[in-house]
């Protein structure tokens, strides 16, 4: 035995352990900041204990976002091991912060952008329609009664909340979890379906009909007073597909020329912490209506006559700029950071 | 007194082991020389007990006593083996204690404090270890535990530092970090203990990668056989070779598997068998003193031997293992060379041992060992060919192949009086018969044919196996 060799395996251990944290303690302390939007879920680690596992955004990527090599690895292909063999890839998702401090996804390459904010993440699975990527800061560690509470609240005291996560940013897109806060304004959905025609026992096995209306719900989930507004018809909200589940085939198809009026002062809604307000949603009429893409020469119609559960969309909280609304009471108050709910499914209901 | 000891009796074992190594092999494949060390061992043990029998009977006065303990303690100074056994396994609980409770993740303690706590076992730890290792007696093997230890903190400071810092990379990559530094102090110190925690690691990080990602490495083979096995014989530890061939074996088959498919885990798996018989022959040749070796390969390559043949004594798997083509695994040029290069090897070992039992008739190779490499071509030329609508002629070969090893085992096991190689061979014959009952036989008069014909060999194997003990003056 050589003390000296012993020696030096035992401190080749310590560096080990010390580059790991060095490596994250210098990140945290001079990387770029980012803000992801995530909801958290809730599993365990059986070596690093309880978690919660954080689905980005960014995480899932829709095929229009790749480019270069990423752009081939979705192109259909009779190889069934491609998907194996892309697996653990390294890519560069670019990122752009939007006007609102949010991070946003610009495109995913095999190679780190020339310049502006990237992450390095890894391949988790790719086909045709997305490429589902690991950024290495998908699990928030805690103990167990904190991660338990966590996907609580997700579901219950801050249910439509997103779960706003700062992550620090070293210069070759390795990323550091460091803070993560729940967002003062969530969104709630509850879908309405036209009453059956005939009696109950007959339409016992038949499938559940599409949705014609909604019920969208902001609530203050936070320590302050917010304002939110809220235009005729719902009219602060929009359709947006759920690229994920409909790759693109559904998309909303209001009438051209449809602008949301400007906001008035009846429009400016005070939440209290803890308050709610609720807005009735009317699928039915023309600013509702999707278009299938599959078709050439397919005509927008409402939701309600789509028998297809892939038609699934997220409704978006979009609040009026702050010039909109300068001069209106409350103005200040009014949140102006956009908001979508969880996913929903014209046959099917929400995620 | 001690002139009525006989002083050179056990010596003269150890001693003429090299000199007979050539026939030093008994009935079931294992060397003899490793028996002769164990029977030294156990007179000793009963010595050293009846000199202080003796001593407090006054049969030998205390001068006596001492002076023959010297005379036959000469095989080293006691070494409190149940201490260093549970110190061993005390670390690797603590270790794992230590892991586990540091994933509760304890929020009263600041992030640096856990940091601290970690870095300063791992310090702690392999510095009293390294210490310890320096001295002389039981002490160093105190030392290896601790080093054991030191090593299991590092492996829960990976996973700690991955908690703190909310890491949720690619998680193999912690278990092989890990092995790595485990890998590196058991080299370092020459540690078995380490060695045992390195080969554990890298299969876990060799499982998860196949398992959980469908990424299998090969590296996790290589790591094995490259890392530990050079260790295993460095250190003459039959333990360590053992969890190194169990983890070789293990790697093979997995990743085989997810390479090639199940035909490729079965060939690669048997021409490895096939050549670890053939490495322990040549072991027990060549390295009589770590006589452990053979002993362990002989075990690991009939094992993979018989569990590849009674796989394929079943005509509906034999229609499916032994057909490359069907494969359906994402890599099957990898497989296949695995696979070949392991049959190259093999074959290339039993060709050696082929010109030294054969042409110059150094060493006896007992009839049933020559199927091994006859069956590693058979499958492997079946295999290539595609054995498709071949099931029943590969089901029945096997099954006449195993009915072979059988049958010689009880054989020469009864002939030479030998219990292990008569029991082995018997229960080899039940294993048979109880397999064809379920897929060979139609009607219950044949099963209860079949049966009554092994009640029978084994009421003949009985009686002639006590009719060799009582005239070689075994008794009964």
């Amino acid at each position: 035995m050589k003390p000296k060799l012993a020696l030096a395996v035992a401190a080749l251990q310590v560096l080990v352990l010390g580059f790991m944290a060095g490596q994250r303690e210098w990140i945290m302390r001079t990387g770029t900041p980012l803000t992801l939007r995530t909801a958290p879920i809730d599993p365990n680690d059986p070596m690093r204990g309880a978690y919660v596992r954080l689905n980005y955004e960014i995480s899932n990527i829709p095929a229009e976002f790749c480019r270069g090599e990423t752009a081939q690895w979705i192109k259909p292909s009779d190889d069934i091991w491609r998907s194996s063999r892309l697996r653990d890839r390294v890519v560069y998702a670019s990122l752009r912060i939007n006007e609102h401090g949010l991070t946003e996804l610009v495109a995913l390459r095999e190679v780190p952008p020339a310049s502006g904010p990237f992450l390095r993440g890894r391949v988790v699975s790719a086909n045709q329609n997305n490429i589902q990527v690991r950024y290495g800061i998908e699990a928030l560690f805690m103990a167990k009664e904190a991660a338990v509470r966590m996907e609580s609240m997700a579901i219950k005291e801050k249910a439509g909340a997103p779960l706003a996560v700062q992550v620090m940013v070293g210069s070759s897109g390795t990323a550091v979890l460091k803070n993560h806060a729940w967002e003062p304004l969530g969104l709630t959905l509850v879908l309405h379906r036209p009453a059956p025609a005939e009696s109950s026992e007959a339409n016992r096995f038949r499938p559940q009909q599409p949705i014609n209306a909604l019920t969208a719900t902001l609530h203050n989930y936070g320590d302050k007073d917010f304002a939110i507004v809220d235009l005729p018809g719902g009219r602060s909200f929009r359709l947006v597909s759920n690229l994920l589940v409909n790759y693109g085939r559904y998309v909303p198809a209001p009438p051209s020329g449809a602008v949301a009026p400007p906001p008035q002062a009846a429009h400016v809604i005070v939440l209290k912490p803890g308050a709610s307000h609720a807005i009735q949603i009317d699928l039915s009429r023309p600013d509702w209506w999707i278009r299938d893409t599959s078709k050439a020469d397919a005509k927008a119609t409402p939701l309600s006559e789509v028998q297809d559960w892939t038609a699934s969309f997220r409704l978006e909280y979009i609040p009026p700029a702050a010039e909109v609304v300068r001069g209106l009471p409350h103005a200040d108050l009014v949140r102006h950071v956009p908001l979508r709910s969880r996913a929903f499914s014209a046959m099917q209901g929400v995620d | 007194m001690c002139g009525s000891f006989p002083e050179v009796k056990y010596t003269d074992h150890l001693r003429a082991a090299p000199i007979n190594r050539i026939a030093a092999y008994d009935s079931a494949g294992l060397p003899e020389n490793n028996r002769a060390a164990y029977l030294m061992q156990k007179q000793v043990r009963w010595l050293m007990a009846e000199i202080d029998r003796w001593q407090a009977e006054e049969l030998i006065s205390a001068e006596q006593a001492g002076r023959l303990r010297q005379r036959y303690a000469a095989t080293g100074p006691a070494v409190p083996w149940g201490l260093l056994v549970f110190a061993t396994a005390g670390a690797i609980v603590v270790g794992l204690g230590v892991i586990l409770l540091f994933a509760y993740n304890w929020d009263e303690i600041p992030k640096f404090g856990k940091l601290a706590l970690i870095f300063g076992a791992v310090i702690g730890t392999h510095a009293a270890g390294i210490r310890l290792l320096a001295r002389d007696g039981w002490q160093p093997r105190l030392g290896d535990a601790l080093t054991l230890l030191g090593t299991m903190f590092y492996g829960a400071g990976i996973w700690l530092v991955a908690q703190v810092y909310h890491i949720d990379e690619h998680y193999p990559n912690g278990f092989l970090f890990w092995a790595l530094g485990a890998l590196a102090m058991a080299w370092a110190i020459r540690s078995t203990p380490n060695g045992l925690a390195a080969a554990v690691l890298i299969t876990i990080w060799g499982c998860c990668e196949s398992f959980d990602f469908h990424s299998p490495q090969y590296w996790a083979v290589l790591l094995v056989a490259g890392g530990i096995l050079p260790l295993a014989w460095r250190q003459r530890s039959a333990l360590l070779l053992a969890v190194a061939l169990v983890a070789i074996q293990f790697l093979i088959a997995v990743n085989a598997n997810y390479w090639g498919g199940g035909s490729h885990s079965l060939t690669a798996s048997l021409a490895l068998g096939v050549l670890l018989l053939a490495a322990s022959r040549l072991s027990a040749i060549h390295r009589p003193d770590f006589a452990g070796a053979a002993a362990v390969m002989a075990f690991f390559g009939w094992s993979a031997f018989l569990v590849c043949a009674y796989l394929l004594s079943f005509h509906e798997a034999a229609d499916n293992l032994l057909d490359w083509s069907r494969g359906n695994g994402s890599e099957r040029p990898l497989a296949a060379l695995f696979g070949w290069a392991l049959f190259a090897l093999g074959l290339g070992a039993w060709a050696w041992l082929a010109r030294r039992a054969l042409l110059l008739r150094e060493i006896t190779v007992h009839p049933e060992e020559w199927l091994l490499p006859i069956a590693l071509v058979y499958c492997f030329g079946l295999a290539a060919l595609g054995s498709r609508y071949w099931e029943l002629l590969i089901a029945w070969s096997f099954n006449l192949m195993i009915l072979g090893v059988a049958i010689m085992w009880m054989w020469r096991g009864c002939r030479e009086s030998q219990l292990r190689p008569t029991v082995l061979g018997s229960l080899l014959l039940s294993a048979v018969v109880f397999a064809r009952y379920f897929d060979l036989f139609d009607s219950l008069g044949s099963r209860g044919i079949a049966f009554i014909v092994l009640g029978g060999i084994f009421f003949g194997e009985a009686m002639y196996y006590r009719k060799v003990r009582r005239e070689t003056g075994g008794g009964a």
